[in-house]
């Protein structure tokens, strides 16, 4: 079922939450809204849901506009921020709320919550377990399957991962992409984390002060941003040496002058030819010159501020002509604080917005 | 979203408004319009300032002695010292030996504000910004600067909210004043109370009101205000235990504690079946007042715009002297004599607005489960079936039992409104504890002290529910 979202325009007391946000949501995608916070997306989440009205613009689901339906009647389930799980229920009378309400009773209506709960990998022992004695996890595994209960067209997730630590986050990731996907549902997920919504979705929506500022696959949109907001929201950018350009930090690669090659950063996702086998020393240490051609790729030298190890990754802060430049290495840096650098990159990775953008 | 049945919500509050707010205050005003003997004015000014100095210095001191409560004892034991009668309280401390006087009347007094102050207090407390106090322990700050620099600045809201209702409590109070005051001492509750009641002048009386009301009208607003912080604070953790403030509960303890000899060891006599008779007519007009106040209470709690709240809570922020006297004048301008109807209607607006404050701060957050629920379809009648029934009925049962405790315990509204010879406990008590019955009056006193921990322990059982 497509969810049509036409022209929505909402404020609040003058303040434009959206604005004029129009977009066609394919059936049973996964779809994330990415913005930073105030950007309007958990308003259109409660638009979509019929919890909040908007001001002008319709939603429509296969063509049928739901505005006049209230949230009790339209066929979209949420997942709580905050899960709002019911207090006073058990797990399994949380789960059972809505099948109840369709009228489901008896041993078909405990095999589905059972179903559900086992799905999303709670057992028995839960039944019976009020919201209140669960951990921050089972609570989310649990707002899961109460919402996926209701058998929705659509699920809408309100950063149903916002409040987990990492290592859960990871974890629950996967459980909300598998069983989506088993079930075929479209799914609206906001959150303001890229890599969660770089890792989840088909399609990813970009907003920023009430407005859409990108739509697209997520690689793409990571690797080709229409502006310089967009690229932030995505993932950390750096100024491109000498230039005025943007760079992702991991297309900065580094080596200690007088080495030998620098390593290749991203050959798979970008497989140009990275590996600058040719800074030469003596183009590094010309002092006049902080930036060179070498060929036809760009090169720098530069002096290492600071190294830090991110676990998988390491991140080098360079100096380079008085700015500093992030470079992200895979491995261990061969360099150390205040020793001379070369710093190359791929032209082809330089990020270029329109002037107002950057 | 627009708020469904907005005609039936606007009808309510206006009927709200009529009852509890217009006809009382157009009852003064008319009153106050009528011709007869001059108010008087300095010498009203003479014991407003009389009243003023009492209700400073006995708050000063109360909130001093609010802070190591409030670290010390949980809200709801806090809560059931609030709601012993002062009534009760006043007659303990005579009992503890005292003579009447403003000895006697300090320690009623601070046997139930200090409590009251404990729990404003404790439920800012709640919010206590830990981390900043961490961060200036961190860079070297003592206990004392921390307290200045950054708890102080933090509990601020709540001593100033502390301090507008006990001085309007200790101001407005009439019982403790009569009782145990024994004519040395006098406040503007008291005053009220002999310009109704015995000197029969109502332009007096309105004038004594309007000041109250306008002291009344900013801290009903501050209430409300302290009431959304502390709905708010749910997720906040107790603040740390401190043992000091245990010596404080017992000296709030020591009046209702010294009504216990006398009342097991006088026998029964004349006073006895006097009370006993009026028993009944009370249970019963506390008890429907209670309910229908908890229910009301709860609705509003649970479905009344926010800035609602200030017009309902204004009730509790008028002492109940005030609101006694402004219906019973208003009453008498209708051709409306004194009796249990009249104390019904008196104590509603009172008991609706604790039972509303309790809804606020225990359905902070409800909406979101209200959101949810039709979000998983649930329509109007299986949310109330499914969700606010089961939800409210808990809270709804405690709150009639601390609005009935309230009521049952109150003389100072009852005492305009009863009518003569006093047709409620409370009234009947306190005209016989100023006859110096010593048998029935302390075992009567005890009962009413010990209403409130009835209610709480129901209370602590419907909670566990």
């Amino acid at each position: 079922m497509t969810l049509s979202l036409r022209a929505l325009t909402k404020s609040y007391a003058g303040r434009l939450a959206l604005a004029d946000v129009g977009v066609e949501l394919p059936a049973a995608a996964y779809t994330c809204l990415m913005g930073a916070s105030g950007s309007g997306k958990t308003t259109l989440l409660r638009i979509v849901a019929g919890l909040e009205r908007q001001d002008r613009g319709s939603v429509l689901l296969d063509g049928r506009p739901l505005d006049g339906l209230p949230a009790e009647r339209r066929p979209v389930h949420t997942l709580f921020q905050d899960y709002a799980l019911f207090p006073h229920l058990g797990a399994a009378d949380n789960v059972a709320f809505a099948p109840r309400l369709l009228g489901l009773r008896g041993p078909e209506l405990g095999a589905r919550v059972r179903a559900l709960l086992a799905d999303v990998g709670l057992d028995m022992s839960f039944e019976t377990r009020k919201p209140a004695a669960m951990s921050g996890g089972e609570q989310q595994r649990l707002a899961l399957a109460r919402a996926l209960a209701g058998e929705p067209r659509w699920l809408l997730l309100d950063e149903p991962l916002a409040a987990l630590d990492r290592p859960l986050r990871a974890g629950l990731r996967r459980l909300l992409r598998d069983v989506t996907r088993r079930r075929g549902l479209g799914c609206l997920h906001v959150t303001h984390d890229p890599e969660e919504a770089l890792a989840l979705a088909d399609r990813l929506l970009v907003f920023g002060g009430g407005r859409l500022l990108a739509a697209g696959a997520p690689a793409e949109l990571y690797a080709a941003p229409p502006s310089l907001a967009v690229a932030r929201l995505l993932g950390e950018v750096t100024p491109e040496p000498g230039g005025d350009g943007w760079l992702r930090p991991e297309h900065l690669r580094v080596r200690p002058i007088g080495e030998g090659s620098l390593e290749d950063m991203s050959p798979e996702t970008f497989p140009g030819k990275h590996v600058r086998e040719d800074i030469s020393n003596a183009t590094c240490h010309r002092p006049d010159l902080s930036r060179e051609t070498v060929g036809d790729r760009p090169a720098a030298r530069g002096t290492v501020r600071a190294i830090a190890c991110l676990g998988d990754r390491w991140e080098v802060e360079v100096e380079i002509a008085g700015r500093v430049h992030l470079s992200r290495l895979p491995h261990a840096p061969a360099c150390a604080p205040g020793q001379a650098v070369g710093a190359a990159w791929d032209p082809r990775c330089v990020l270029r917005f329109a002037a107002q953008d950057a | 979203m627009p708020r469904p049945h907005a005609p039936l919500w606007l009808a309510g509050l206006a009927l709200w408004a009529i009852a509890a707010l217009a006809a009382p205050a157009a009852g003064l005003v008319l009153a106050a319009a009528e011709s007869g003997t001059p108010v008087m004015l300095p010498a009203l000014l003479a014991i407003a300032a009389d009243s003023l100095v009492l209700a400073a210095g006995l708050t000063a001191l109360a909130l001093a002695l609010a802070y190591p409560l409030a670290r010390a004892v949980t809200a709801p034991w806090l809560l059931l010292f609030v709601m012993i009668a002062p009534l009760a309280r006043a007659i303990g401390a005579l009992a503890l030996g005292l003579s009447p006087g403003t000895g006697a009347v300090a320690l009623a007094r601070l046997a139930g504000d200090v409590p009251l102050a404990a729990l404003l207090l404790r439920a800012r407390l709640r919010t206590r910004p830990r981390s900043w106090l961490d961060a200036a322990a961190d860079l070297g700050a003592g206990p004392w600067r921390r307290f200045v620099a950054v708890e102080w600045p933090h509990l601020r809201p709540a001593y100033l909210l502390a301090a507008v209702c006990l001085a309007l409590l200790a101001m407005g109070d009439a019982t403790i004043a009569a009782v145990a005051g024994g004519g040395k001492r006098y406040t503007l509750g008291l005053a009220l109370r002999e310009a109704v009641l015995l000197d029969a002048h109502p332009r007096r009386a309105a004038a004594i009101a309007a000041i109250f009301a306008a002291v009344a009208l900013p801290c009903a607003w501050a209430l409300a205000r302290g009431l959304r912080a502390a709905g708010q604070s749910r997720e906040g953790r107790e603040p740390p235990a401190a043992r000091a403030g245990l010596a404080i509960l017992g000296l709030c303890a020591a009046p209702i504690a010294a009504l216990v000899v006398p009342a097991v060891t006088w026998p029964w006599g004349q006073g006895d079946a006097l009370l006993r008779a009026q028993l009944p007519a009370t249970l019963a007009t506390a008890g429907a007042s209670a309910v229908l106040a908890a229910a009301l209470g709860c609705l509003t709690g649970l479905a009344a715009p926010a800035r609602w709240s200030p017009a309902l809570l204004l009730p509790l922020a008028l002492p109940p002297a005030v609101y006694g006297a402004a219906w019973l004048v208003a009453a008498r301008q209708l051709g409306w004599g004194p009796g249990d109807a009249l104390t019904f209607v008196t104590l509603l607006p009172g008991q609706v607005a604790i039972a509303h404050a309790g809804a606020v701060a225990a359905f902070a957050g409800a909406g979101r489960l209200a959101d949810a629920a039709r979000d998983l379809g649930a329509g109007p009648v299986a949310r109330a079936r499914w969700l606010w029934w089961p939800l409210a009925w808990p809270v709804g049962a405690a709150l009639a039992l601390v609005a009935f405790a309230h009521a049952v315990g109150d003389a100072g509204a009852a005492a305009f409104t009863s009518g003569p010879g006093g047709s409620t406990l409370a009234v009947g008590l306190e005209i016989l504890g100023r006859g110096g019955d010593l048998g029935a009056v302390p075992r009567w006193a005890l009962g009413l002290g010990l209403v409130p921990l009835l209610a709480a322990a129901l209370a602590a059982l419907l909670r566990r529910r």
